[in-house]
């Protein structure tokens, strides 16, 4: 789309505040229907906002915030640097309280459960049906096959070519990213695993329950029992049915 | 009445406040470096990015109002996970591929769409600026940074305020053009 010089000056004193009255008016009113020439505008708003940003970057200003950067990296390393040698120093007795800590957990198990033996019990995770639906047809086998064989660096990234492909609204999109999500906490990618189940949950989606439930395995496997016991709170308050009776029981393990 | 955290980190920032900056490195800054290194890089590689994110925060902070969906500790890692990504690609001398985009958009928050799309127009307009004439570079840098075609005539030596402002149409058509031109415009920019 070609604007002539005029268009650009009006656009310039559009955006600097020089355009005032009824031509500013006019102008809106014609960005209301003219998508190129908001277009126009909204490039020449970012082509403002990148120079203002350059401008901040190249000024005194901004190297006396760098030097402050580097002086915080200097101090935050000297004092990681003091906390290894003090943890040094400690090494042995911290052996031998992480020895009567074993031992007091050999005693202890049978009042409370480990996090990770509780993930490990209920970890069992649900067969993958994807059948092909809208129309796109997309073929979901590999994704399935690859899903049923543990295949879990596989199967992600076989996911993830197919949300490349599907359109926003596929009915599967909610399953494959929930596989997905299924698929980083397998591979130990607990974070990812986490903001994919969080995400998940957050929707109104009829199997959002579902993402509640590997929220709480993903509690678990990273040891953070408090805020698995607050999933299941919130999954129990909300009503919801899935998996209820292992939520029970882990609440009761907990 | 005590600040929310995102306000107290911000704060800092924009102020430069050096206990702040500190508090910062101190947090957060582990984190970054557990995922760099998962990730193919160093340690020096984490402070690099760690230290690039907070300088991108900062002239963002001067220049507009950045709202924080999640938390600050959410959104300087997703600056860093991206920037990182970024150099990795470079590295390996490959563009963003479309796999790469669905990836963040797939497994991230509000906060970090918003992130990952600010980055993406900052590299399409920055690589067609660089693209330009050295001429356009300087005659655009002084028009961007508000100077009238009389300053920039002064600066620049022309003959006249008429031929500065039909250098900068010119200059400015072209740097448009190549943006409007790219695949990313439309994913990016609109």
């Amino acid at each position: 789309m070609n604007f002539d010089a005029e268009t650009y000056e009006t656009i310039e004193n559009y955006l600097t505040g020089k355009l005032q009255g009824t031509p500013r008016s006019d102008f809106e009113q014609r960005l209301q229907t003219d998508k190129g020439l908001a277009e126009e505008v909204a490039i020449h708003e970012k082509l403002y906002e990148q120079m203002a940003i350059k401008t901040v970057l190249a000024s005194a200003e901004a190297n006396a915030f760098q030097d402050k950067l580097n002086n915080a990296l200097t101090q935050h390393k000297q004092k990681n640097a003091q906390t290894t040698i003090r943890k040094l120093n400690w090494k042995p007795l911290a052996i031998a309280a992480s020895i009567s800590l074993l031992i007091g957990f050999f005693f202890l198990q049978n009042g409370s459960t480990d996090s990770l033996t509780l993930y490990n019990d209920y970890a069992k995770h649900e067969t993958l049906a994807l059948v092909s639906k809208g129309a796109e047809n997309y073929d979901f086998s590999e994704i399935t096959a690859a899903y049923q064989k543990d295949q879990y660096e596989l199967t992600d990234e076989k996911i993830r070519m197919a949300l490349q492909e599907l359109p926003q609204n596929h009915p599967h999109l909610f399953s494959l990213k929930l596989t997905q999500g299924i698929c980083r906490l397998e591979l130990d990618k607990v974070d990812e695993a986490k903001r994919i189940f969080q995400r998940l949950s957050q929707t109104d989606h009829l199997d959002a329950p579902k993402a509640d439930w590997y929220l709480v395995l993903t509690y678990l496997k990273q040891g953070n029992t408090e805020l698995a016991k607050q999933v299941i709170d919130k999954a129990f308050a909300a009503g919801h049915g899935y998996k209820a009776k292992e939520m029970r029981e882990i609440k009761a393990a907990l | 009445m005590q600040k929310h955290p995102n306000e107290y980190y911000i704060a800092g920032i924009a102020s430069g406040n050096s206990v702040v900056l500190l508090e910062i490195y101190d947090a957060f800054l582990p984190l970054v470096k557990k995922f760099v290194q998962k990730e193919n890089g160093s340690i020096t590689d984490a402070e690099d990015v760690f230290n690039q994110a907070l300088m991108q925060l900062y002239a963002r902070l001067k220049t507009k109002h950045i709202d924080i969906k999640s938390t600050f500790e959410g959104y300087l890692f997703t600056t860093c996970k991206n920037l990182w990504r970024r150099e990795l690609n470079k590295k390996s001398k490959m563009r963003v591929t479309n796999d790469e985009v669905l990836e963040h958009k797939v497994i991230t928050t509000e906060d970090d769409d918003a992130i990952f799309e600010e980055e993406a127009q900052w590299e399409l307009f920055e690589e067609k600026f660089q693209a330009l004439s050295d001429n356009c570079k300087n005659v655009l840098k002084l028009h961007l940074q508000k100077l009238s075609a009389r300053e920039i005539m002064g600066k620049l030596n022309y003959a006249s305020e008429t031929t500065v402002r039909q250098r900068i149409f010119k200059c400015k058509s072209s740097l448009i053009k190549k943006i409007r031109s790219d695949v990313r415009f439309k994913n990016h920019v609109l």
